[in-house]
């Protein structure tokens, strides 16, 4: 019986000396990195920025209807279907990419920022997710807020809340960016380009965009809500707020674009390709959608009717017309035509150069292909044969814009079509300033060896007009 | 002369104690006949005889000896020399071997009768009877509820085992049962069986259900199949020795079309070599027999060799084996070397200690599921001419006319599979060495303490290379675009190294007392703990810098490194370890042997869910009573009854590393950046899944236990089903890892064995396995319907809401309310455009075996059915080869008028049968037939000969003073026969040997065909 007591006491002795958790594997992956350094999250957020401003563009172009494609024939399925179309949960990337890539890695990022000290990358940050909720919001109307994150299942808040939390949150930012105790705290770690390629951390020019989200959100109130001269004139002051912060200080981008947000597609580590770019780059192989430019064609509407293309149902339909002093000098009534595509042969029977179109989603004729059609890597965006160029987050025109359509529900009708032009005018600008830096011309049709329209198998008087037909076309867009 | 009188008396009485002689008679107490070659020993020492053929022996002993009778099959006994002069020693059956005694959980032997839960026992003869090249194919048909797939018919073809039936559906959750040998758990599930060798088995028990298993805790969730070794035996020195020799072919491959050659919609295309859309041969067109040519004779050979002795208080068991196994298809093999080491010891009657190591090696190369391009090679083309003589790929054996081919579509050009299985090389090595040790003392009467260690490691590394199918200067622009994704072409080199370790460690302690008069108590208490570490690894690159033979990793240019896995040559190193600790006790009531009852409970803690609560506790009830002792309802035919009942609950915790948020660094992101990592699902929190379940069940005896009939009916439901399903990126994940679901399942399990005729020259037993299992998934998350698995070309294995857990999703015909498919008024059918529909269930009917034994003197002949009604089949083989132009069926029916089997709607709700003939082409088929995966659901019943076994034994032939002392000489022939309306190789398929989630079983994609095979097999003992 002793010998029978003297073993369940040691089994007992046993069972407390196994004390169970510290024996148990901490259970994380040594494998995958569980947690990221600020510099290494930093260039996520700001790539994600750029990434949620190209997907929203793209699909707008679908919505809008501005490219089609030729369809079965040629790319092996319908023209509306799977090609320029973003309406399957698993590709509509607007919801994931705020909530998800933009909204958990800003967490991320924030936690550890506010821990370290560093409130430069907290305010990055937050303005990151600003402009990401403005977009959202504006795309799906009633959206999480206060309660994502939290469930699985979390409340919509409506629109309205949405709304005044950006204004809420404008208003807090700004004031952040003016509070010294955080953009000079001592924990502040350095932020070069490497980290953010828009600003390489400067904070007044970050503080620039939020004054930019501020005026888009503002202009909501245009025209069904409040169109009163009070809500128009805070529009044109933050409008105003983001033209001067951006034309403060270093000018990056010269006297009128000065120093608005461009994710720079322009080397590092790692370079990588502008998403509008030929190389069609695509977020680890299925988590975004590449440009569809190479398959894609501009629709009537857009080309005819937006851009208006000359000589439509003529023989000189979309020809570029280098007869001086007519309407139909150029491709079109607006200049943009040839900065924004490079015309192309056609097919034996039609191998002019010309503009080619086609209506929405019916298809091209088993004749014709999509090289025969413009070719879209063109302009600021999608030309670089490098891949590079940049992608812009928010542009110099858009605050133009904005403060033209506030100008002109306040009544001031002149001071909104003055800003309208100026906008144009500089947009074309922009476009130009691409074809000089990257091909050495002056002007469309300027091209000699090498140049787009050579690689395009196109030469020609016609193709090289003198500069004095680019700027009587210029003067007869903006009725000089 | 008194002295002289002492001295004779005490030389005489000298003489008679030490060196006198005994006879005796050993007689078997079942049936009164000698027992044959008996071994007779003198207790404590080597001296000892066999028993003749008259079961007599005589013996040099003195008065004070015992002597030791032993024969395998029987329980050994110690008698007392004494004052006898001659012995009749009666001994009895060992029942343990008799199937009465089994192993159950924790190593604890039982008397069968005494369990309350289902379980089977095989014993070593019935285990290796219709021996195969691998331990888990035997079992099927022996095992009632058991369930075993294989990916094809080569040898290195993975298995699936399942118990009843899948409890969890969600993909990274395991459904095998939990191998036990030697009374500690090993790694691997079916996958293990293939590492052991069979003839080093004593006996294999399937425990069925969560009560059985329960003490096992969460790995056994699935069951548990336990193992024990061959032990040495008393007595003098055996060897034993096995030599097989096996040939196999191919059974049942898949017919190829012979009319038509390789091109499009029936008309020649220049440089198309694969598929059969082609024009029809013309006269005197030569072909090729290019499937039937491939297809070789398998050959294995099997040498092992076993040794076995000892005493009472040591005995030891070894034994050496070694297979060579080549397959049907070229160099498809596997060659293993097994070693076995077991001793065991008692140094005194209160301590015992056991020590075994298992060693094995093996070198293999697969074929994978790899017969696609051999089905569809063009009948015109000769696919064994591959090879230029500079070592290059044949070109011009595919193509009319290379010079035509566009270098861009060059680098994807079709090669012969005997390209790559001559040139290239692709070997896996494999070792594995499992230690096991225990040690058990009796400090006090009743009281066993036992510790238990084991260690079970297994090292893999597949090094490979496959050659250079084109060179550099065969291209004008090396660097051109579009063969950028093509550097393998060049050469590529794959080194996977890996390595996996399981460390048990067990403390029980059992103790067993007698309460009153008739009720004894038993109790069971112990402790475990597991480790497991596991790495895998990769080192992979492309492109051959040097031309020629240097196919070295070296040689490979480092450009091509990278760490993406889009590309298939990439570097990983991969980790994995979690650990699980467990407290378990059992308290056993037994009421003079006729009624038990059984309370255990066991709790967990687990690493994989120490981020929450990561201890959980479950309990089990078992109760059963032997209703025929009981109310004393013995008679001439019924022998013996029981029913028995139990109650479960058990525990399964999630895979390792659910908990953890993984960043990435996607070559997309610029300056090295790191984010979020989207395809991780991860888990906020977990509970473990929980499995419940109960049983009834009987066993009934008749006719003097010569009928033996066990029956169960089980129910089982797995709540907080551990899914990874898509949610909202509003809660912060794409994925995410969580409890919801419900899983359930009922069956019936039916055993019966009838001993025919049992006499000392013949005997013939019948045993006869029926099973069936309903499984259904009861629910989901919200808005989820359906778990699916690997993407087959749109079709799924699905877990369906509502529907089966081993369900089929896809493509489908529009059908009207009784199922008809609607066709237009062409008469062409109508595709539903949903993706994924409900359309088959892989889960069988029921499941049955069928086997018998007879023996007549020294003949032995045995076969067994195994057989299923119900379950469908996926045929993707036969989908490729429809798609592809090459069905048989198109000798007969190409570009005939066929009228589809549909309706037509009258358009007010009404429908016709379709009459309006369309013609079956190429357009056809690719447009309205190829693209519905329910056209490729087929019924999988089947009824198989799975093996015929004839043997003899020339054992009593040999002369006495041979040294051979027993000889056995068996053929066996497999999967002799197979009744089935599957048109595919076998319907008892699964497209990998995964066993997680819904599984791929039933999904017959490329494998190598199986195979039916004979073997010749001799046994000598020394």
């Amino acid at each position: 019986m002793n010998r029978l007591k003297y073993i369940l006491s040691s089994l007992v002795v046993c069972l407390g000396a196994t004390s169970c958790v510290d024996m148990l594997d901490d259970n994380v992956n040594p494998d995958r990195a569980h947690q990221v350094t600020l510099q290494t999250g930093l260039p996520v957020i700001v790539f994600y920025a750029q990434q949620t401003t190209y997907d929203h563009a793209e699909y707008y172009a679908y919505l809008s209807q501005c490219l089609t494609t030729t369809g079965k024939s040629a790319i092996g399925t319908y023209s509306y279907k799977s090609e320029w179309e973003f309406l399957t949960m698993n590709r509509h990337p607007q919801w994931r990419r705020h909530f998800y890539d933009i909204g958990v890695n800003v967490r991320n990022l924030i936690t550890q920022a506010d821990a370290a000290g560093s409130y430069n990358y907290t305010l990055i940050a937050r303005t990151v997710r600003l402009l990401s909720t403005q977009l959202t919001v504006d795309m799906f109307g009633d959206i999480p807020l206060t309660e994502a994150y939290k469930s699985n299942s979390p409340k919509y808040d409506t629109e309205g809340t949405v709304y005044d939390w950006i204004l809420r949150e404008c208003d807090d930012l700004i004031a952040a960016y003016e509070n010294t105790a955080l953009t000079e705290a001592s924990g502040n770690q350095r932020i070069d380009a490497a980290q953010d390629r828009v600003y390489a951390g400067d904070l007044s020019k970050w503080k620039g965009l939020v004054y930019a989200v501020k005026a888009r959100a503002l202009l909501r109130n245009i025209p069904n809500i409040d169109t009163s001269s009070a809500t128009c004139q805070k529009i044109i002051d933050a409008a105003d707020k983001a033209i001067a912060q951006w034309r403060s200080g270093d000018l990056l981008y010269g006297a009128w674009f000065g120093n608005e947000p461009r994710y720079n597609f322009d080397g590092g580590t790692n370079e990588q390709n502008n998403v509008w770019s030929a190389a069609q780059p695509i977020i680890n192989s299925w988590e975004s959608r590449k440009n569809l430019l190479d398959a894609a064609v501009p629709s009537k509407y857009f080309i005819v009717d937006c851009l208006g293309l000359n000589g439509v149902g003529t023989k000189s339909e979309g020809v570029f017309s280098a007869e001086f002093g007519t309407s139909n000098e150029g491709f079109g009534n607006d200049p943009r035509i040839p900065l924004l595509m490079i015309a192309r042969k056609g097919p034996d029977g039609d191998a002019a150069v010309r503009m080619r179109f086609l209506e929405n989603n019916i298809g091209a004729g088993t004749s014709m292909k999509t090289d025969y059609y413009p070719k879209l890597y063109m302009g600021a965006y999608a030309g670089s044969n490098t891949g590079g160029g940049y992608n812009p987050i928010f542009t110099m025109e858009e605050l133009y814009f904005i403060k033209a359509e506030a100008e002109y529900w306040k009544g001031n009708k002149t001071a909104a079509c003055q800003l309208a032009k100026e906008a144009t005018q500089y947009n074309i600008e922009r476009h130009l300033q691409f074809l000089r830096s990257e091909y050495g011309v002056q002007y469309p049709g300027n091209f000699s060896e090498g140049k787009p329209l050579e690689l395009e198998g196109c030469t020609g008087a016609e193709y090289h007009p003198a500069d004095e037909v680019w700027n009587a076309q210029l003067e007869a867009c903006f009725d000089k | 002369m008194k002295k002289q009188l002492l001295l004779i008396l005490f030389s005489f009485l000298a003489v008679a104690g030490y060196a006198r002689v005994i006879t005796g008679t050993v007689i078997s107490e079942s049936d009164n006949e000698p027992v044959v070659g008996a071994t007779v020993m003198v207790k404590g020492t080597p001296r000892g005889v066999a028993t003749d053929l008259d079961g007599k022996f005589s013996i040099d002993v003195k008065d004070s000896d015992v002597l030791t009778i032993s024969n395998v099959g029987m329980l050994q006994q110690d008698v007392k020399v004494g004052k006898q002069q001659s012995l009749r020693i009666l001994m009895k059956d060992n029942a343990q071997l008799l199937g009465e005694v089994v192993v159950t959980a924790m190593g604890q032997t039982q008397e069968k009768k005494k369990l309350n839960f289902a379980v089977q026992q095989l014993d070593s003869k019935e285990i290796t009877a219709g021996v195969s090249n691998n331990l888990a194919s035997t079992l099927q048909g022996k095992v009632s509820g058991l369930q075993i797939m294989n990916t094809g018919g080569s040898p290195n073809a993975s298995q699936t085992i399942q118990i009843r039936a899948i409890s969890s559906i969600n993909t990274s959750q395991n459904n095998e049962p939990l191998i036990i040998i030697d009374g500690v758990p090993v790694r691997g599930g079916g996958s293990s069986l293939t590492d052991i060798n069979p003839n080093d088995i004593e006996t294999m028990s399937v425990l069925k259900g969560a009560a059985a298993s329960a003490l096992y805790g969460q790995e056994a969730a699935n069951g548990v199949i336990m193992i024990v070794t061959k032990s040495g035996k008393d007595g003098k020195l055996t060897v034993t020795a096995n030599a097989t020799l096996e040939v196999s072919q191919a059974a049942r491959v898949p017919e190829i079309q012979s009319s038509y050659a390789p091109g499009s919609k029936g008309f020649y295309v220049l440089n198309a070599g694969s598929g059969g859309w082609g024009a029809p041969l013309a006269a005197g067109q030569q072909t090729y027999a290019n499937l039937g040519d491939i297809l070789e004779t398998g050959l294995r050979e099997n040498d092992a060799v076993s040794r076995t002795g000892g005493t009472t208080k040591a005995n030891a068991y070894a034994s050496v084996s070694y297979q060579k196994n080549e397959g049907i298809v070229p160099e498809d093999y596997k060659d293993q070397f097994n070693v076995f080491l077991k001793g065991q010891f008692e140094p005194s009657d209160k301590v015992k200690i056991q020590v075994s190591t298992s060693f094995k090696e093996s070198k293999s190369r697969g074929f994978g599921n790899s017969m696609s391009s051999i089905y569809n090679w063009g009948i015109t083309k000769n696919m064994s001419d591959y090879q230029t003589l500079e070592g290059f790929p044949n070109w011009d054996a595919y193509y009319d006319d290379w010079s035509k081919v566009l270098e861009e579509n060059r680098i994807g050009a079709a090669i012969s599979p005997y390209f790559g299985r001559y040139n290239d090389k692709g070997e896996t090595t494999s070792t594995r060495i499992m230690l096991n040790g225990q040690i058990s003392y009796e400090p006090i009467k009743n009281l066993v303490l036992t510790g238990k260690v084991s260690y079970d490691k297994g090292y893999s590394m597949y090094d490979s290379y496959s050659v250079p199918r084109f060179r550099e200067s065969d291209f004008s622009d090396p660097n051109a675009s579009y063969l950028s994704d093509y550097a393998y072409k060049f050469g590529s080199y794959t080194f996977q190294p890996s390595r996996s370790e399981r460390f048990n460690a067990q403390f029980l302690a059992t103790y067993q007392r007698q309460l009153f008069n008739d009720l004894n108590l038993n109790v069971l208490f112990g402790i475990d703990w597991m480790n497991y570490k596991s790495l895998s690894s990769q080192l992979a690159g492309q492109r051959f810098e040097l031309e020629g033979d240097f196919y070295s990793f070296q040689n490979i240019d480092p450009s091509t490194f990278t760490n993406s896995s889009s590309s298939g040559y990439y570097l990983y190193l991969n980790h994995s370890q979690y650990n699980k600790y467990g407290y378990f006790g059992e308290i056993r009531f037994d009421w003079k042997g006729i009624a038990q009852v059984s309370v255990t409970g066991r709790l967990d803690g687990s690493s994989t869910l120490r981020q929450v609560d990561y201890k959980y506790f479950y309990p089990s009830v078992t109760g059963g009573l032997i209703f025929s002792e009981l109310f004393k309802l013995e008679n001439d035919w019924f022998s013996y009854g029981k029913i028995r009942g139990n109650w479960a609950k058990v525990g399964k915790s999630s895979a390792p590393y659910k908990f953890t948020e993984s960043f990435k660094n996607c070559s997309t992101y610029p300056d090295a950046a790191w984010g979020i990592d989207p395809p991780i699902g991860v888990a906020l929190n977990l509970e473990p899944e929980m499995c419940k379940s109960w049983e009834v069940g009987a066993d009934l005896r008749f006719f003097k236990s010569r009928t033996r009939l066990d029956v169960a009916y089980y129910s089982t439901s797995v709540d907080n089903q551990i899914v990874t399903v898509r949610v909202s990126p509003a809660a912060g994940q794409i994925l995410q890892t969580r409890n919801e679901g419900c899983v359930e399942n009922y069956g019936i399990e039916a055993t019966l064995a009838q001993d025919i005729f049992k006499t000392k020259d013949f005997d013939w037993t019948v045993t006869a396995n029926f099973s069936l299992n309903r499984g259904k998934v009861k629910s989901l998350p919200d808005q989820i319907t359906q778990i699916d698995g690997t993407n087959y070309g749109g079709i799924f294995p699905t877990a369906f809401l509502g529907g089966s857990t081993t369900g089929i999703t896809g493509k489908d015909y529009q059908r009207d309310p009784d199922g008809n498919v609607i066709c237009n008024e062409e008469g062409y059918p109508l595709i539903n455009t949903a993706r994924q529909l409900y359309i088959g269930n892989r889960e069988p009917d029921f499941l049955l075996g069928l086997g018998s034994n007879f023996r007549w003197k020294e003949l032995t002949f045995g076969f067994l059915f195994d057989g299923r009604c119900g379950g469908d089949v996926v045929n993707i083989t036969g989908s490729s080869l429809i798609s592809n132009g090459q069905h048989h069926l198109y000798d007969k029916y190409r570009n005939r008028e066929i009228v589809f089997n549909g309706v037509v709607d009258n358009g007010d709700g009404t429908y016709r049968k379709n009459t309006t003939p369309v013609i079956l082409d190429q357009n056809f088929v690719n447009t309205y037939y190829y693209p519905v995966s329910s056209n490729f659901i087929e019924d999988g019943s089947y009824i198989r000969l799975s093996y015929v076994t004839v043997g003899y034994d020339f054992s009593k032939l040999l002369a006495k003073g041979c040294p051979v002392k027993g000889l056995n000489l068996t053929f066996t022939g497999r999967n002799l026969f197979l009744l089935t309306k599957y048109s595919g190789s076998d319907p008892q398929v699964t497209e990998s040997g995964s066993s997680y989630g819904s599984g791929s079983g039933g999904f017959d994609r490329y494998q190598v065909p199986n195979v039916r095979s004979y073997n010749l097999s001799l046994k000598a003992t020394f």
